[in-house]
């Protein structure tokens, strides 16, 4: 099943049009700046990071659909494979070992215009995105204003969690990808637009900001998802090895073309016909402002690491609400590294999220609330689901540059499918996963 | 009166059993010293200053001129004793720090050198630079001295 867009089950899929003419503008912007060509030895730094990694899922297909008083309980008729889904489609994995999803490679250029401007250009290509076909993430200008104020303007990514500006680099972090149940809560992750970061010394504390603005399009499958009016700050402090970090986001989105479908079309005119024009609007996004907060802590010595996040989105009237947290502890020992990591995220508006006409709808014309229920579930996807997790994993530096890990983690659904995207034969499943993560 | 000199010839004895175990560079105590340019205001640093300019956390020196770290490259012995006692870092932690905030756009490590006479003479021509040597420093060099520290 083709499932359409979610606020959040959306992916950094089919941008590749645009990004060609992005990348091409930034292109022309460089060489217009710079009447001669770079020197590469001085002016442009190359570094790239890879990471080949693979998995495998413990959970059973099973039809689901029994539970009558679960209008969540999706059935799954044909038993089809669940699949464990951080957003939708980000990465997956199954019963059968796969290496797609956690394998990926990027190359970034910077280069040095002048003493105070400098070009970014980020090259990434992902399997679980395009199948591998390398996509501009990242093309920036930055310019210097003075030593700690930078003002960006291009393509960057969206800086709302703490681990958001290097979440393919494997290396700055001890997990083999950040805790789904908080990372999934927002899966844009770049954004056009503008950046300030700032950063301020007091006492023995640095204070670091970076209010962002801009807009987030793109294209998946039959629909266009647009992330407009989006604007945020975050803020932290840190000292040694601890950081604080708070972070606020709003944005208005909207889905192309709506109604969805001539299906969903049809069932708007017969709710209206029915008398519950309430209801048509039901699970309508466009237009509607929601926000997202989160705040982290992290602190580590050469020994111990200790990191939290939390997060929280509110979307519009009848989009899931969502809380995410999760625990981190690792541990370094010569080598070895080993973690563990705590994570949950719930729904927190399950019981009011239905309008309260649907019962009378459901009186009135039950084939029209199954019709209703059916879509508006397809719509929002795992999204209405929750899940809990423990993660623990043991890495191997092999040079300062390359680590291997290996993963093992035990996923409960908590509500519905969980974080997978068809019906588990038991709510409790496991993942084990490796990775071998480069930078160079 | 016998026991007395037994106690101290025990006591020497001691003394020079430590003295020949005791692993022999403790006696070549060196001297890192952290530098800049003479002509720059800032005339001494803490630590923790020293760390947040090398760690790319501030682009600063307190009085909120420019810094502009320098380092020796990965192997040399000066860098090593840079990176244990006043970075507190290791290789590896260093590295994943940079890649951090380079792959964030956040920074760019700070540039290496392969001899230490470069260093110095990079800061002797740059007001904002800052580096570090072990050894001699010929105090006349344009160059102050904002930390030293005795390695062991």
């Amino acid at each position: 099943m083709n499932t359409p867009p979610t606020q959040a089950s959306i992916t950094t899929r089919h941008m590749s049009t645009r990004r060609t003419s992005f990348a091409a503008f930034c292109l022309c912007l460089l060489l217009s700046t710079t009447a001669n060509a770079f020197d590469i030895e001085e002016d442009v730094q190359i570094s790239g990071f890879l990471s080949f990694g693979g998995g495998i899922s413990s959970a059973e297909a099973y039809p689901g659909g029994d539970d009558s008083n679960d209008p969540e309980d999706m059935p799954n008729p044909d038993e089809e494979t669940p699949k464990y889904t951080a957003g939708s489609g980000r990465f997956i994995y199954n019963d059968k070992l796969s290496f797609d999803q956690d394998t990926r490679a990027g190359l970034q250029l910077d280069f040095t215009i002048d003493e105070k401007t400098s070009a970014t250009l980020q090259f990434v290509s992902k399997a679980s995105v395009d199948n591998f076909d390398p996509d501009l993430s990242w093309a920036y200008l930055s310019y210097n204003m003075m030593p700690d104020l930078t003002i960006r303007a291009g393509r960057f990514r969206l800086p709302i969690y703490l681990a958001s500006d290097y979440l393919d680099i494997g290396i700055a972090y001890p997990w083999i990808r950040p805790p789904t149940e908080v990372y999934s809560t927002i899966n844009m992750s770049n954004l056009t637009g503008i950046d300030i970061l700032y950063s301020k010394q007091i006492g023995d504390w640095i204070w670091s900001t970076q209010p962002f603005i801009g807009t987030s399009e793109f294209e998946r499958g039959d629909f266009t998802s647009t992330f407009k009016d989006l604007y945020g700050i975050n803020s932290a402090i840190s000292t040694g090895g601890l950081t604080v970090r708070i972070s606020i986001m709003e944005y208005e989105y909207s889905i192309k073309p709506w109604p969805l479908s001539d299906a969903h079309a049809q069932l708007i005119q017969d709710l209206r016909a029915a008398g519950f024009s309430e209801l048509q609007e039901y699970g309508n996004p466009n237009g509607r402002t929601s926000t997202f907060l989160a705040a982290g802590v992290s602190w580590h010595n050469n020994v111990w690491g200790f990191q939290s996040e939390w997060v929280r989105r509110d979307n519009a009237t009848s989009g899931p609400d969502v809380d995410g947290y999760y625990i981190t502890t690792s541990y370094q020992r010569g080598s070895w590294q080993p973690h563990i990591t705590f994570a949950s995220r719930k729904i927190t508006n399950s019981q009011n999220r239905f309008h309260a006409d649907r019962a009378m709808l459901a009186a009135a014309r039950p084939d029209l609330e199954a019709f209703l229920v059916g879509l508006t579930n397809a719509t929002v996807g795992i999204e209405d689901n929750s899940s809990e997790s423990v993660t623990i994993g043991i890495n191997y530096s092999f040079s300062d540059a390359m680590i291997g890990k290996f993963e093992f983690s035990e996923i409960k659904n908590k509500r519905s499918t969980g974080l997978f995207e068809f019906a588990t034969k038991h709510d409790k499943n496991y993942i084990a996963s490796f990775v071998i993560d480069v930078i160079f | 009166m016998k026991s007395k000199t037994v106690k101290i010839f025990i006591g020497t004895l001691i003394v020079q059993i430590l003295f020949i175990s005791a692993p022999s560079h403790s006696y070549a105590r060196d001297t890192l010293y952290i530098i800049t340019n003479a002509k720059n205001p800032t005339h001494s640093l803490s630590k923790q200053d020293i760390q947040n300019i090398f760690l790319g956390k501030i682009q600063s020196f307190p009085n909120g001129k420019p810094a502009k770290p320098v380092n020796l490259s990965k192997g040399s012995a000066s860098r090593e004793a840079f990176m244990k006692e006043i970075l507190k870092k290791n290789e590896r932690s260093w590295r994943s720090h940079w890649a951090r905030l380079l792959f964030t756009g956040k920074g760019k490590p700070p540039k290496e050198y392969q001899k230490t006479q470069d260093i110095i003479d990079l800061v002797a021509q740059k007001k904002q630079v800052i580096g570090y040597v072990i050894g001699n420093i010929d105090k006349n060099s344009n160059v102050t001295v904002l930390m030293e520290i005795d390695i062991p």
